[in-house]
């Protein structure tokens, strides 16, 4: 018997031949861990959620949640006898409830069950004061699915499904309520799984994190690993946080690249000397120095606050992206010269 | 028809207004709560199962509307009789001379038939108002299949159920070869009655239960107005 709280064992996901993902495996080892998964749309999130949940029957097999078998080939567990709950992305409060009555809904169940959570703190922490007495054809997509936020955490199940619970939430406080979300489920130890396009976001609730492409779940690790230790070219390119250049390796400890000359670091992986690899560049494994005599022409300048992201071209065409912290003084205008620091050291190449 | 019955008195005296609003309420009642529950049985059951077979089932069984009551009430009577002596036969029930013909019983098979349509379809325009993902909600919430449709799906649909209701009032009090064929001895409605006294050349006796009846679908209709908006 599997000893996880929750164990996905070989399952194939599949709503319609378009949306399905083969062969998942992927446990949730303690109760109160938190899980996202990332992926482009269409590829099939909402439908292994649909699935955990009991809406979807699966063909092949087994999904268990402490210990129970509550999927497989023969055992399907009727959802409402799963105690899971499941934030649908798109409004799905009861049209006829304002939503004050409609978060009670959540709190109606397993009302035996001790958690310390109140409707006042939970309306109060997802902003949902104002629109309490509202009914949800009155209210905004953020705010529905805030209160559907609210309905299912108030719920108390033993695994709680979001997707993409906070898409429609106003910037001005998504991070303030993922902070608060992240607290209430650590605290209250709910077990979550959260489906997100949104790698930030998933990097900061999840424990672990799972990038679903290509019907396929690519990789399944902690945050930092995913993002720094991406285990495909296409992991990388979905995650869309550097590029991958040409180089050949020239030592245990050292490749050289046409653009940039010698780069050395530590490889998280053998290659005999002399190979040809792609190694992956992130925005911060390049530091500006502009004394430097590497200089690389300007393209392109985001600014995102803490700090600008430099889109540089080489001589060889190749636009590398260059993280500068938005406090250096001497900011940099298109097309002009912009120097990198020498000898470059990156702390972990990753190369495929 | 207002002039006849204030200056005939006597007419309007004679009406057992009683009986005729009782008798034509019952069958309302007794009618609206088979159509409606039985479209209830049909719609959720096709939610449910989402099956084609159901749909055109479904879809089979609200044609009797083309049908006109005449033809459905004398082929009702007709598959009736073989099927009333056959139940009579096969139960040995001797002391009732028939189950389904002069009885209320048949009457509101034969509206079910003729009548069908209209709870159903209306009922199924409801639902199409209920997203499926709200049942999904509510099955994750632990409701069950039965408390989600009578704790979510009926005060959601309760001004449908009332329209609906109202329709099928309008509709019964109103129909007359149906009920003038099917209706057991001596039971008689507004529409029975107006027509007895008509097809005798009485229209000024018939003035009276014509205009009750105008009344009372009328009301209905005001009732009706105010749902369609509040809906």
């Amino acid at each position: 018997m599997p000893k996880n709280f929750l164990e996905i064992d070989n399952v194939t996901f599949a709503a319609s031949a378009k949306s399905k993902v083969n062969n998942v495996s992927l446990t949730i080892e303690n109760e109160g861990d938190i899980v996202c998964l990332l992926g482009p749309s269409g590829i099939g999130k909402t439908t292994i959620l649909r699935t955990i949940a009991g809406l979807e029957k699966i063909q092949s097999g087994i999904i268990s949640l402490k210990n129970k078998v509550i999927s497989s080939k023969d055992v399907h567990v009727e959802p409402e006898n799963r105690n899971i709950s499941l934030a649908f992305q798109d409004n799905s409060l009861f049209p006829h409830y304002n939503v004050l009555e409609n978060i009670q809904f959540g709190a109606e169940r397993n009302k035996k069950k001790k958690k310390d959570l109140t409707i006042k703190e939970v309306i109060e922490f997802l902003h949902l004061d104002h629109v309490k007495e509202k009914f949800p054809h009155q209210i905004s997509s953020g705010e529905a699915q805030r209160a559907a936020l609210a309905r299912a955490l108030l719920s108390k199940p033993d695994l709680l499904l979001l997707d993409e619970p906070l898409s429609n939430v106003d910037q001005s406080f998504k991070e303030e309520i993922q902070v608060k979300l992240k607290q209430v489920l650590t605290d209250l130890k709910i077990t979550t799984i959260i489906v997100t396009h949104d790698s930030y976001e998933a990097f900061y609730l999840g424990s672990k994190c799972g990038i679903i492409l290509d019907s396929q779940l690519k990789q399944f690790d902690d945050p930092y690993n995913v993002y720094h230790f991406p285990n495909s070219v296409e992991v990388v390119n979905f995650l869309n946080r550097g590029i991958l250049i040409p180089a050949k390796v020239t030592g245990e400890n050292s490749l050289e690249s046409d653009d940039l000359g010698t780069i050395n670091g530590n490889f998280t992986k053998r290659y005999p000397k002399g190979s040809d690899v792609q190694l992956l560049l992130q925005p911060e494994d390049l530091e500006h120095d502009d004394q430097s005599n590497l200089k690389l022409e300007v393209v392109d300048r985001k600014f995102r606050g803490t700090n600008f992201i430099y889109t540089l071209k080489t001589s060889s065409d190749l636009l590398i992206p260059v993280f500068v912290h938005s406090h250096h003084m001497h900011q940099h205008e298109i097309d002009e010269k912009f120097g990198i620091k020498r000898p470059i050291n990156i702390d972990h190449i990753v190369c495929f | 028809m207002l002039y006849w019955t204030i200056i005939f008195p006597k007419h309007l005296a004679d009406l057992n207004l009683v009986e005729l609003f009782s008798n034509t309420i019952i069958l309302v009642l007794l009618s609206s709560i088979v159509l409606i529950g039985f479209a209830f049985i049909s719609n959720y059951g096709n939610r449910l199962s989402r099956s084609k077979f159901l749909e055109i089932l479904t879809t089979f069984s609200i044609s009797g509307y083309a049908i006109p009551g005449i033809i459905l009430a004398v082929a009702f009577i007709t598959f009736i009789s073989w099927f009333d002596n056959s139940i009579m036969n096969l139960f040995e029930i001797r002391n009732v001379k028939s189950i389904f013909i002069g009885s209320i019983l048949g009457l509101v098979v034969v509206y079910f038939i003729r009548f069908f349509s209209l709870a159903s379809n209306g009922l199924k325009s409801g639902y199409l108002k209920i997203n499926y993902s709200i049942d999904e909600s509510a099955y994750l919430l632990g409701y069950s299949k039965f408390k989600t449709f009578k704790n979510i799906h009926i005060p959601y649909l309760k001004n449908t159920i009332m329209l609906i209701g109202i329709l099928i009032a309008i509709e019964i009090i109103k129909e007359l070869p149906i009920t003038l064929i099917m209706r057991p001895f001596n039971f008689e409605t507004f529409a029975t009655q107006a027509y007895i006294y008509a097809s005798q050349d009485l229209l000024e006796a018939a003035a009276a239960p014509s205009l009750f009846l105008i009344l009372i679908a009328s009301f209905f209709i005001l009732i009706t107005s105010r749902y369609i908006l509040k809906d």
